[in-house]
């Protein structure tokens, strides 16, 4: 699943380790999720919106290849 | 809180070290019987609370490990706790078939189910780090 996670990390010039910092998980978590390698759960899906103050879906988008049935 | 850069939670270390104790207990278990005497001298009783004995480590260590994956707050790494977890059990796994077949035609083979936990702890280990080391 594609994410703006990086750009919006960038807008606020944070690097991944505060934002890891602020999520309270590991920097790796941040990488991971950044590179498209990790989907988060739904409960950190929600805090990253919360942090970010959007919502969700401006955050993650569906991946046009495996869209949802 | 990053197990890669050894700044590890108290709740990470506190969990690591366990497994390491118990991974030295199942080692020091495993030789016990040979450093005193022939196994085959002990008296049947004798040898089946060495066996049960030696099955504590192992039990322990999934208790320590479920502790752990339920404990953890980072999703990331016990997504890949899990993912080593299945790398240990499966290497174990290819280690007894391969010395089952052994064993068959070589009796006085090295028992290696023995190093069952050995193998599942070192692994597991090995794989978590490699994981770690690809999502620098």
């Amino acid at each position: 699943m594609k994410n703006r996670l990086r750009v919006l990390r960038a807008e606020r010039q944070w690097s991944q380790a505060d934002l890891a910092q602020k999520l309270e998980v590991s920097r790796q978590s941040v990488n991971a999720i950044e590179t498209g390698k990790f989907d988060p759960s739904l409960p950190l899906a929600f805090r990253l919106a919360r942090l970010f103050e959007t919502t969700i879906e401006a955050i993650f988008l569906e991946d046009e290849a495996h869209p949802s049935a | 809180m990053s197990l890669c850069k050894r700044n590890l939670t108290a709740f990470q270390r506190r969990s690591m070290q366990r497994v390491g104790g118990l991974l030295g207990a199942c080692a020091a278990l495993s030789f016990f019987p040979e450093i005193f005497q022939d196994p085959k001298h002990f008296s049947p009783a004798t040898q089946w609370a060495m066996a049960i004995l030696s099955t504590f480590p192992v039990i322990a260590t999934m208790v320590v490990i479920a502790r752990y994956l339920t404990g953890e707050t980072d999703e990331y790494l016990r997504n890949l706790v899990v993912r080593s977890i299945l790398w240990g059990l499966g290497l174990v796994m290819v280690a007894d078939t391969f010395f089952g077949y052994l064993v068959e035609y070589h009796p006085n083979h090295l028992p290696v189910s023995v190093f069952n936990m050995d193998i599942f702890v070192v692994t597991g280990m090995i794989a978590l780090r490699i994981q770690l080391w690809r999502n620098q």
